[in-house]
């Protein structure tokens, strides 16, 4: 198999994941798309690391998080994205009313987190142990332990509002 | 809501999102290329003309110091010629560090440092930037009009009387916006990086 398709299989095999960085870190639809093209590209640029590391499923989350960090705050006023004729990210099956609220609710609230804390949250949807979520981050497990109940508690003192945007 | 429910939306999420087709092999690839392209066109064209210009005025302005004959329009001419010599240096490697964080797979947390040490000191720049060129404002219009033969209305103390304390108060408050304005923001991500 060739180096392109190598790296297109696990694009494929991570698209899911992928999105759900875009989802975190992303405030409008645009943002999020741009960010998918920037984690593609940025996966592709380091791609060679990737063959090369013990867990790939940690490195794909490191540079996931790690593009979303930097390319963030780099493109606030004009992202660098390329004209595509499809969509790329366009996830759009039908949720129940009552559910896509508290969906919605829930992506507002992460959002509101700082960069750091925002993937630590993600990582803990994701189903990682403090453990897991340590390794990947590069923080300690107790770090993580004390981050999350701080996220908790500001996830808590939240009423539940209606969202104002619906964009995904 | 509690931690365990939000697990829950969001394991409904994924579900949801798995269940889409596949990102055609063509479309990866042809994001990659455009990127790549898009990143290679994307040249920093304010920064580098900017730095181009000072240094053809610096260049023009140290031809023609020995022709100064006022002593301090030499001082003012020799500071306008290090501020735009040192100032575009600066500024440009403080973009170059914050551009030239590798992405790869290194820790979040590290990267996050990183990154925001590269932001303090690209804002520091700026913010100094901002008040050296106030203070350039000052010092370039004295020797220039001294080469371009108008000594005599800069030889007349009512020149001095109004340009002296009007730089001085332009400079003040032009320090004052600055520093304020880049405040805020060096603050924020050194907050952060005291949280890391």
């Amino acid at each position: 198999m060739s180096k392109e398709e190598e790296f297109v299989q696990m694009i494929q095999e991570n698209q899911g994941l992928i999105y759900k960085i875009t989802l975190i870190y992303s405030n409008d639809k645009e943002e999020q798309d741009d960010l998918y093209q920037e984690i593609v590209f940025q996966t592709w640029k380091s791609f060679d690391q990737f063959k090369k590391a013990s867990k790939p499923s940690t490195w794909l989350y490191r540079v996931g998080m790690n593009t979303a960090i930097t390319h963030i705050n780099q493109v606030k006023k004009k992202p660098l994205m390329v004209s595509l004729d499809h969509s790329i990210v366009n996830f759009s099956e039908e949720i129940d009313a009552e559910k896509e609220e508290k969906i919605q609710w829930l992506y507002t609230q992460i959002r509101k987190l700082n960069l750091l804390d925002r993937g630590i949250m993600f990582l803990f949807l994701e189903g990682k142990s403090h453990e897991e979520i340590g390794q990947i981050t590069g923080i300690s497990t107790s770090n993580v332990g004390t981050r999350m109940s701080r996220i908790k508690q500001k996830l808590k003192s939240e009423a539940t509002p209606k969202p104002t945007k619906v964009w995904n | 809501m509690e931690l365990e429910e939000m697990q829950s939306l969001w394991a409904d999420v994924s579900q949801k999102i798995e269940k889409q087709d596949k990102i055609q092999k063509e479309l990866v690839m042809e994001i990659t290329r455009q990127k790549f392209r898009s990143k290679l066109n994307h040249i920093r064209v304010t920064e580098t003309v900017g730095s181009i210009i000072c240094y053809i005025y610096a260049m023009y302005l140290l031809s023609k110091l020995s022709e100064l004959e006022l002593w301090y329009n030499q001082v003012f001419a020799m500071i306008t010629i290090l501020i735009m010599t040192i100032l575009p240096i600066a500024s440009l490697n403080a973009v170059k560090g914050m551009r030239s964080v590798k992405i790869d797979g290194e820790a979040p947390a590290k990267m996050l440092e990183k990154f925001e040490r590269s932001k303090v000191r690209f804002w520091k720049v700026q913010r100094y930037g901002m008040i050296f060129g106030a203070l350039l404002l000052v010092t370039v219009l004295p020797p220039i009009s001294e080469i371009n033969g108008s000594i005599e209305m800069i030889s007349k103390p009512l020149f001095w009387v109004i340009y002296l304390p009007g730089a001085i108060l332009f400079m003040y408050l032009f320090s004052r916006w600055a520093l304020g304005k880049y405040r805020k923001m060096i603050d924020a991500s050194e907050k952060l990086l005291s949280e890391l």
